[in-house]
């Protein structure tokens, strides 16, 4: 409450933008425009494929910080804490879902998971979010879906912003973003600085559940328009964060994140058919953290540093005004140098992709894509993607689309060779397999090895889907919008620990191997409705079903069994007791309700987000996920916020996040509880 | 084959008719139609008492263990298929017994069982009615029946471990006893913490391991105690420097490690561990617990267990 007269907001668009997009929603709506899809711009109501736009607008309504904030109130995303805030898309978890920033991926993940909480939502202009498999354009990781961040770019004229956001557990996020541009030249600049005390959920012990920390992000960018037809931008951010780190009470330290990325692109228009872009990228993620023990000696350290480097050119080609093609080449690099590797793994994987994009009748869209990767250390992938959109009415729209997905193994899973210092065992990455196994023989470790080392001598297949998507929308009436889309995943080769070696200390040698086959099925719908000029409610629920082949069989031959925990009674599951997968809630749902008051320049959302329960332990050991595990109960998480207009460029704004206090010290470290906060924006 | 076998019953019990005024020089009549190890279980004042017959054609064995421990052979003095009476000799003790069969099946046999005085005696007892009480009235004897019994708290602590050189005395058990034992011989499998060794085969190089001097072997079959009824001895295996023939290790051989935040050793429900014994005869297992009582917050390497052990010779059914 304190914070209540502290902050604001800027108006231009508090104001003049929010207007004009009530004013006109539909039109909006369908003029929206996407590049993720399709690496060129697209209207989205126009694109055979299951994608949404977040806008700026909605960002700021809620006054999000974090893009693991916005993103977990939109229908089918789910965040999931596993080593950092990572996202779900279609039931595939982080590790299958690129992130990018302008196009460009964004690199340094732990043990899979992108943590979202990294980014800022501070300067971006809308967030693209495409779903499904989309390797036909971006290759690995793009196999569950692709979130691309669009910043702002340089606009006419001198803007700048400051906002100042305080809140419970003293979470603090400061922004401030000036923003030039003038004739050919462009800039702009733009720095945050978000810190947290942490909290705590269980006050019983000494420990905190999230201990404190800061980071910082500065991002630049100039453009210069060299004529009508050249443009060239340079984009650079830089991020670092500093965290406490106190997991038991005999041991503490710190971790430190730094990250840096350049964007070079060059855009030409040769001439109204032809048009060719230059991108060079290259970015670093390096973490440092270490542990002492209380006598000030050190307990632990561990180093990360991944670098990567990737020219491209593409080409787009108007054959007609109905007809077009885009083509790109590529070649990434990449290296990681960290702790518990034996030496710098370098990835080479030069690609090469191409799409036609086809309106063969004013009903019909097709997309034809496909890439072609060649990689240093596992087999080539072959990406297809088939999708088309059929306009059966001006209000009915059906689209559907397949695609290959793949995600390369990463370095650890290749490339580890690990020795936990107090349990005893061993981690090897695939790659090493050979050599270590013998080495440890040689050295007498090694009782016997339980997987033939001729097994490790092809190389590591990549983790790979087909996606399907069947979607309808329909425009019911001028005001009520429904999209709806059914979608199925087919994953093969999913890379697993498995056991490869047992060791004369009576310990396991692990390695990552094609182990499993999964599949993630459901349904989405989407229901936008604006009943008059103040008032537009949002509704959002995802089915889903992500089941592992071999467990289901397992449990279909009657293969699995449970015990009762106080008569100690062994009896035997059937089908319908496979759960499936960790962390997967059948049933999503999120419901929104956005109000505006013209005459007072107040406008007020009030946000629920539902996911049913889910599973995070195989509770009672018999190694599957099944209706007798306990599992992490349903829940709902209510936030409101308000946002107040004053002398046309100051916003003030106060809301609460999680306002029911929702929390579950016992298995959801991520969620903490209630949060207030106040805001302050000018504009100037 | 059914028809065959009734003409021959049917032959036999031509036999016996004829033969019927010679009862004094010949045992008495026909050869028995049915042998081997009948046994039932039954309590006496909460102890579990067991009766076994073990049928031959020339005389029945009776034992019986638990609370109460007794154990004759009575000599065939007669036998008539047609009467399903058997009139035979106690030695030690110089008694007659006469003994009534009826509903005899491949899996069981149901009898009566009356001391007389004398052969003439037994011969001419009537058959008992059904509801007849006297002398323990009718029981039904399983064949084959093995017995069970449930092992709780079997306490196996270990030195060192978590990246310390493991070692300790491993705790022994006895299939035949059905208990823990020191015995250097006369054991059958061995459990330290969650490793689990049989006596048979050779050393596997661990720390502190038992001298192993049998034939013992195990594998690892899945299903519920009642669904593994049959050993299948082709997967056996034993002991030796390549690996346990309960393999160690987290979800590979009867045990699950839940990691955190829980960090409990849960037995996998549906794994049945089916052991040879050292002697050859065999057993099953079913772990249920690690854990002081079943309880998992309370202290662990406590095994708490389900046993089956098939005492008969060459019997590999449950």
């Amino acid at each position: 409450m304190v914070y209540f007269f502290l902050f604001i907001w800027q108006l231009s668009f508090g104001q003049s933008r929010e207007k004009g997009t009530l004013d006109t929603l539909k039109t909006n709506y369908l003029q929206e425009a996407i590049v993720t899809a399709t690496r060129t711009e697209r209207q989205l109501a126009t694109l055979p494929l299951p994608a949404q736009i977040v806008a700026k607008k909605e960002i700021q309504a809620v006054n999000s910080l974090r893009l693991a904030d916005i993103l977990s109130e939109q229908t089918g995303l789910n965040i999931v804490q596993d080593h950092g805030q990572g996202i779900q898309v279609q039931g595939l978890s982080s590790d299958y879902v690129l992130i990018l920033i302008d196009g460009v991926p964004l690199v340094g993940r732990t043990a899979g998971t992108f943590d979202l909480s990294r980014i800022t939502v501070g300067n971006i202009k809308q967030i693209e979010i495409v779903k499904g498999a989309s390797s036909s354009l971006y290759g690995s990781e793009a196999m569950g879906g692709v979130i691309n961040i669009i910043t702002e770019k340089p606009k006419e004229g001198v803007q700048g912003d400051f906002g100042y956001r305080g809140s419970s557990y003293n979470i603090t996020d400061v922004n401030a973003s000036v923003n030039t541009k003038k004739n050919k030249l462009g800039a702009s600049f733009f720095v945050n600085r978000y810190s947290s005390d942490g909290y705590d959920l269980n006050k019983e012990d000494e420990l905190k559940t999230q201990d404190p920390f800061y980071n910082y992000t500065l991002s630049a960018k100039g453009t210069y328009d060299v004529s009508e037809n050249t443009q060239v931008n340079l984009s650079g951010r830089f991020f670092i964060e500093n965290q406490q780190s106190i997991p038991t009470l005999e041991l503490s330290g710190e971790n430190e994140a730094r990250e840096w990325n350049a964007h070079l692109q060059v855009n030409h228009k040769f001439n109204s058919k032809w048009k060719g872009y230059l991108d060079f990228y290259t970015t670093r993620y390096i973490t440092n953290g270490y542990l002492d023990n209380t006598d000030g000696s050190r307990f632990s350290e561990s180093d990360y540093n991944q670098f990567m480097i990737r020219p491209e050119i593409r080409i787009g080609y108007d054959v007609s005004k109905k007809q077009s093609i885009i083509g790109g080449v590529g070649w990434t690099k990449e290296s990681l140098d960290r702790t518990f590797f034996s030496n710098t793994p370098v990835y080479n994987a030069p690609y090469i992709y191409a799409q036609y994009d086809a309106n063969i009748s004013e009903k019909l869209n097709v997309i034809l894509g496909f890439r072609y990767d060649m990689h240093s250390e596992y087999n080539n992938q072959f990406s297809p993607k088939f999708a088309v959109r059929y306009a059966i009415t001006d209000q009915i729209i059906v689209k559907g689309s397949v695609g290959y997905g793949y995600k390369a193994p990463d370095f650890r899973q290749l490339f580890l060779d690990f020795t936990n210092p107090t349990a005893g065992y061993t981690v090897i990455g695939y790659n090493l397999v050979q050599q270590r196994i013998s080495e440890l023989d040689s050295e007498g470790q090694i009782t016997n090895v339980t997987i033939p080392l001729n097994t490790f001598g092809e190389a590591v297949s990549a983790e790979n889907s087909i996606n399907y998507n069947l979607g309808f929308r329909v425009q019911a009436f001028s005001n009520l919008t429904i999209d709806t889309n059914v979608f199925r995943n087919d994953i093969n080769d999913l890379i697993d620990t498995k056991i490869i070696a047992r060791k004369t200390n009576g310990q396991n040698v692990f390695s990552y191997l094609n182990v499993s086959k999964v599949y993630t099925q459901g349904v989405e719908l989407n229901v936008a409705w604006k009943p008059n000029q103040q008032l537009r409610i949002t509704g959002g629920y995802q089915l889903l079903f992500a089941k592992d082949k071999d467990a289901e069989k397992a449990f279909k031959n009657g293969e699995v069994f449970a015990r009762d925990e106080i008569t100690l009674n062994t009896f035997r599951l059937d089908e319908s007791d496979y759960v499936g997968l960790y962390n997967r809630s059948r049933h999503m749902a999120n419901g929104k309700v956005f109000y505006t008051i013209p005459k007072w320049k107040i406008n007020m959302n009030i946000r629920g987000t539902y996911r049913s329960k889910y599973g995070i332990n195989d509770t009672n050991g018999n190694r599957y996920l099944d209706s007798y595990d306990s599992q992490v109960k349903g829940y709902t998480i209510w936030d409101f916020a308000i946002n107040k207009t004053l002398f046309k460029n100051y916003m003030v704004s106060l809301g609460a996040d999680n306002v029911f206090d929702y929390t579950d010290s016992e298995n959801i470290n991520s969620l903490a509880g209630q949060i207030i906060y106040g805001k302050l924006n000018i504009h100037f | 084959m059914k028809n065959k076998l009734l003409i021959l019953l049917a032959f036999v019990a031509m036999l016996s008719s004829c033969d019927s005024g010679d009862e004094n020089t010949n045992l008495g009549g026909n050869s028995l139609t049915f042998e081997g190890s009948y046994s039932r279980e039954f309590d006496v004042q909460g102890v579990t008492q067991r009766a076994t017959y073990q049928i031959n054609q020339t005389n029945i064995n009776y034992d019986l263990t638990g609370g109460i421990s007794t154990n004759y052979d009575t000599k065939k003095e007669y036998y008539s298929e047609s009467e399903n009476k058997w009139v035979g000799y106690r030695e030690s003790n110089s008694t007659f017994y006469v003994i009534f069969f009826k509903n005899v099946t491949e899996n069981q046999i149901t009898l009566y069982k009356k001391e007389v005085a004398s052969l003439e005696e037994g011969k001419n007892e009537p058959i008992p009615a059904a509801n007849d009480t006297d002398n323990h009235g009718w029981n039904t004897y399983a064949k084959n029946l093995p017995i069970s019994g449930k092992i709780e708290n079997l306490y196996a602590p270990q030195e060192g471990g978590r990246g310390e050189p493991e070692s300790g005395e491993f705790v022994k058990f006895d299939f035949k006893t059905g208990k823990v034992t020191t015995d250097d011989t006369n054991w059958d499998i061995a459990f330290r913490s969650t490793t689990i060794v049989v006596n048979g085969g050779e050393s596997s190089g661990i720390t502190d391991e038992p001298v192993r001097n049998g034939d013992a072997a195990a594998y690892i079959s899945v299903g519920t105690m009642d669904d593994i009824t049959t050993v299948d001895t082709a997967l056996l295996v034993q002991d030796s420097a390549s690996g346990l023939s309960i393999p160690t290790g987290s979800g590979n051989g009867w045990y699950n490690y839940t990691g955190a935040p829980d960090h409990l050793i849960v037995p996998i429900a549906g794994r049945i561990l089916v052991f040879k014994t050292r002697d050859g005869k065999y057993g099953k297992i079913e772990i249920l617990s690690y854990y002081k009582d079943g309880d998992t917050n309370s202290d662990f390497r406590y095994y708490t267990f389900n046993y089956e052990y098939q005492p008969i010779e060459g019997v590999v059914t449950f």
